[in-house]
């Protein structure tokens, strides 16, 4: 029974049939793992397409809104003006006539409905161009400007305003402020507005303009001599329809938007407004706005024998930043290097001051709301009309490596180190 | 003085416009419709128009546009008037064949300065 | 019952006896089909049964003995054929109390339809393990070589004692086990 021949045969026989069965057993979980492995990628398929059908629902409903929102706005314009056509050209009739017939109340009468008729129309234009602004439809109309003509006809157009509280008008433009890239509407309202707002706080004083271009671009100062602010009403200034007191706006008119919409204007440039005050001793609102590269230029430098050599203009760096004061230190040292510098407040308006300024670098923080650094470098990177310029990524956080290989050119850590920007900003613009 | 026809739908408007024209010393013809503005232009042959841009028939650029298609018409001058005062509007209206644009409410002295420039100074 | 019970036996037969032995067992135990077996199959638990009462007639040992005896010869192949369970354990009493918790639970994950005993761990003292045993097979003498070849594994010889909680069916079995 034992047969050697014959144990081995059949060991041999069983370890073959084993072998088969195995190669069996294997064929069959392969088939199972490819069919599992199928209907999980055709489950996973399914998945996405329902995400993406829903973003994309998602995406064309606030598409809709944003667009119903800026037909509202259009109608609501529309429908406001219209009666107030009427309003306002029988007013100017009837006092014509009442001129003519020598009724003096009559016109007097008649000159407060027009009065009271054109404020309600700049109210009508502040409250839209606020809500345009916040409903981010403010759009740039950036062009040549001719910046010297600009301030004589604002001077022109506010002289009367101030001369009518008897102030003195003290005008100083320092050389010619030359030809820059900007959008004209937006300057000469934000002129107006700060010359108009320093004429109605200030009886018997002086208001003074003061215009310059440097390197770090354009400074406008309205310095006036009327009754100055608290700490506490500077806070509230660019505030909408926040007036120092609630008696201000009967005593001195004026929408108490103004100021707002200044500011907004000067941040939709890349700019800020400054101001300096206190109580009974006048007010100082500076606006800055950044030059861009691409068409600015300067007046041929006339400097006289008297007054240091201002640093050579090295190009304009926009600072995305949300810190108010990580903006500002940024921005010293980059001014003392020599830079021009434009601060965006959030990722939105970083990306679309990047279009529309075309600065030479861009510093970029990463923790911010809403939209954080990554997404405006990848917003960034995605257009061909910016991608070329030179991003630094500012950040406390350390990530270096990921900041390089989503397209920074390089990285800074905050706190910054002045030397440490300033060699950055030179290897990658010089 | 002028021979100006109003396009206007807005009855308060229309007779506040011509009356303050008339005052001025211009001629004032009316029309309410495009239709009739374009019908109005043909057989009066006006110095100038002053054209709304909404109206209840057609769009006041569309009007435009058929004047200054027509050779008997193409050389009247029309100012655009409108309540809708972005800058997009003053654009499209412009593209359309308008030579200016006023924005209602109207300021009266200026557009009597833009009918001055565009009938060739005051007469 | 997987298939790797059913190789790992043979193979200790052809060890510890002979290949005729094997074949002598196949033979005898009378299974449906020749007797070939895979590690990566399935077969009938009642097969085992079949091949270790065929050992202990020709061979003349006890089957209990047997299964004690495949125990620690299995316990030697696991460390072979896993070496991932036994990666930084040192202690063979912390090894025995994660079979349930851990390593149970990882085959599982591999073998959804493997069929596996309970064992239920209670650690009394840092030298002392209660493990019981819970399985219709009723193969407590398994567990019981497979206790022992881990404490050899690990180089500490254990004290073991078992118990029958189930009155004498071996279906619950305590392991009382300390080590040195």
């Amino acid at each position: 029974m034992t047969n050697p021949e014959e144990v081995y045969k059949r060991a041999l026989e069983r370890e073959r049939l084993a072998r088969k069965e195995a190669e069996r057993l294997l064929e069959q979980k392969s088939r199972e793992l490819y069919d599992f492995h199928e209907s999980q990628k055709r489950e996973l398929e399914r998945l996405v397409d329902e995400r993406t059908r829903e973003l994309s629902v998602a995406r064309d409903q606030a598409i809709e809104a944003s667009r119903a929102k800026s037909q509202f706005l259009a109608k609501m314009s529309h429908e406001l003006r219209t009666p107030l056509n009427a309003i306002l050209g029988y007013s100017e009739m009837l006092e014509e006539d009442a001129k003519d017939a020598g009724r003096a109340r009559d016109v007097d009468d008649l000159r407060k409905i027009q009065v009271a008729g054109k404020h309600l129309l700049s109210l009508i234009n502040d409250v839209l161009d606020l809500s345009k602004i916040e409903a981010g439809q403010m759009a740039l109309y950036l062009e040549e400007v001719d910046l010297d003509a600009l301030v004589r006809e604002v001077v022109a157009t506010v002289r009367p305003i101030v001369e009518k509280n008897r102030n003195a008008f003290d005008v100083q433009l320092t050389g010619e402020l030359g030809v820059a890239r900007t959008d004209v509407t937006k300057v000469r309202q934000t002129l107006f507005n700060l010359l108009s707002n320093a004429a109605k706080f200030t009886e018997g004083g002086t208001v003074s303009l003061q215009a310059s271009r440097d390197r770090l671009g354009l400074r406008f100062s309205v310095r006036d001599t009327g009754i100055g602010m608290t700490e506490e009403q500077k806070a509230q200034l660019f505030q909408p329809f926040r007036q120092a007191e609630p008696s201000t706006a009967r005593r001195y008119g004026g929408t108490g938007l103004g100021l707002a919409i200044s500011q907004r204007f000067a941040e939709l440039l890349g700019g800020a407004i400054e101001v300096k005050t206190a109580p009974g001793a006048g007010s100082t609102f500076t606006l800055h706005l950044p030059l861009s590269e691409a068409a600015s230029e300067a007046p041929a430098p006339q400097r006289g024998a008297s007054g240091s050599e201002a640093p050579s203009h090295r190009g304009l760096v926009l600072i995305i930043d949300d810190d108010e004061a990580a903006r500002e230190l940024l921005g010293r040292i980059l001014a003392d290097e020599g830079y021009a510098v434009a601060f965006a407040r959030d990722g939105q308006q970083g990306i679309e001051l990047a279009r529309s300024l075309k600065p030479r670098a861009i510093t970029l923080d990463v923790v911010m709301p809403k939209v954080d650094g990554w997404s405006v470098l990848s917003s960034l990177k995605a257009e061909p009309e910016v991608s070329a310029i030179p991003v630094i990524v500012v950040s406390v956080l350390g990530e270096r490596s990921l900041a390089m290989s989503v397209g920074a050119c390089d990285y800074v850590t905050k706190p910054v180190d002045r030397a440490d920007l300033a060699r950055v900003l030179r290897t990658h613009l010089e | 003085m002028a021979r100006i026809l109003i396009v206007e739908d807005n009855e308060m408007n229309r007779d506040m416009l011509s009356r303050r024209l008339v005052r001025s010393g211009h001629e004032v013809h009316l029309a309410v419709t495009a239709g009739e503005g374009l019908a109005a232009c043909r057989a009066l042959k006006p110095d100038l128009v002053l054209m709304d841009l909404s109206l209840p028939d057609a769009d006041g650029r569309d009007a435009t546009r058929t004047l200054k298609a027509d050779p008997a018409t193409k050389a009247i001058p029309v100012v655009a008037l409108t309540a809708h005062a972005m800058a997009s509007d003053r654009d499209a209206a412009l593209a359309a064949g308008c030579d200016a644009f006023e924005t209602k409410p109207v300021d009266f002295a200026a557009l009597s300065r833009t009918i001055d420039e565009l009938l060739g100074g005051p007469a | 019952m997987k298939g790797v019970v059913f190789t790992e036996f043979l193979e200790m037969v052809e060890d510890r006896f002979s290949l005729t032995m094997v074949d002598e067992v196949i033979e005898r135990a009378a299974l449906s089909h020749g007797g070939q077996y895979t590690a990566v199959g399935t077969y009938p638990p009642e097969e085992m049964l079949a091949l270790l009462s065929a050992l202990a007639e020709i061979s003349r040992s006890p089957a209990p003995a047997l299964l004690h005896m495949f125990g620690e010869h299995l316990f030697g192949r696991f460390v072979v054929g896993y070496p991932a369970f036994f990666a930084g354990v040192t202690d063979p009493l912390d090894f025995l109390e994660k079979v349930d918790s851990y390593i149970h639970v990882e085959v599982r994950k591999l073998y959804p339809d493997a069929e596996l005993p309970r064992f239920d761990a209670e650690r009394t003292s840092p030298k002392e393990l209660k493990l019981t045993y819970q399985s219709p097979r009723r193969l407590s003498d398994l567990a019981f070589g497979l206790i022992v070849g881990c404490g050899k594994h690990f180089g500490a010889p254990l004290d073991v004692s078992r118990e029958d909680l189930s009155g004498g069916s071996g279906e619950i079995v305590r392991f009382t086990i300390t080590r040195p």
